[in-house]
């Protein structure tokens, strides 16, 4: 079961998220970079949701996007067993 | 008609001579420029490993290819014709790049201009300083 999320006092306080694309002022996230979406992909290939890696709505779209295109390339994976 | 930028990149098999890769190259070079593609540019990203197995093979030779067409030309069909009809190609993705940089480009004149304008602000702060 997953854990619910404590609405009482964490017992450690939560690192604030932010959009890395957006600190780093990436305007255009390219699908030809592998090393960069790799880091918003589970081990088992599947994207990471906006709330663990804090993306902004904006660059998630377009995250989701080019991890999308880099998988039709072969540049990253579907799925990995 | 309007101006189009595309880019397709492709994969060429990894089992070509590299004078066969590059006559490969070439010849998709010049499919494009026959068919009304206009400033094309190739780039060369190399042999990469593919994350998946494609037609039996581990990796591929990537390639990209730049151009700008009229809207109502056949070029990107004509070329993506000729892929799926190249077995030496194990995969190709067209993007149409204009459209796809139009928020991106626009962000980061707005971002430009922010910043500028930051440094203005600090430079004139600065200067108010020393007086």
């Amino acid at each position: 079961m997953r854990e619910s999320r404590p609405s009482s006092p964490r017992r450690f306080p939560v690192r604030k998220k932010y959009c890395r694309f957006c600190a780093e002022k990436i305007a255009y996230i390219d699908y030809k970079n592998p090393e960069l979406l790799s880091r918003f992909i589970t081990e088992t290939g599947k994207i990471l949701p906006r709330r663990v890696t804090g993306t902004c709505h904006y660059h998630q779209r377009q995250l989701t996007r080019a991890i999308k295109r880099a998988r039709i390339l072969a540049l990253l994976p579907f799925t990995v067993r | 008609m309007e101006i189009r930028e595309y880019e397709t990149v492709y994969v060429i098999a990894p089992n070509l001579s590299d004078e066969e890769t590059q006559a490969v190259m070439d010849r998709y070079r010049e499919i494009v420029e026959a068919n009304q593609g206009k400033d094309v540019e190739v780039e060369v990203m190399g042999k990469r490993k593919l994350a998946y197995e494609i037609q039996k093979f581990n990796e591929g030779f990537y390639v990209i290819l730049r151009y700008k067409t009229e809207g109502g030309t056949n070029t990107v069909a004509e070329l993506e014709r000729r892929m799926r009809n190249d077995e030496k190609i194990i995969r190709f993705l067209t993007v149409r790049l204009d459209k796809e940089l139009k928020k991106p480009r626009k962000l980061e004149e707005k971002w430009k201009k922010k910043r500028s304008k930051l440094e203005g602000k600090m430079e004139s702060e600065k200067e108010g300083g020393e007086q």
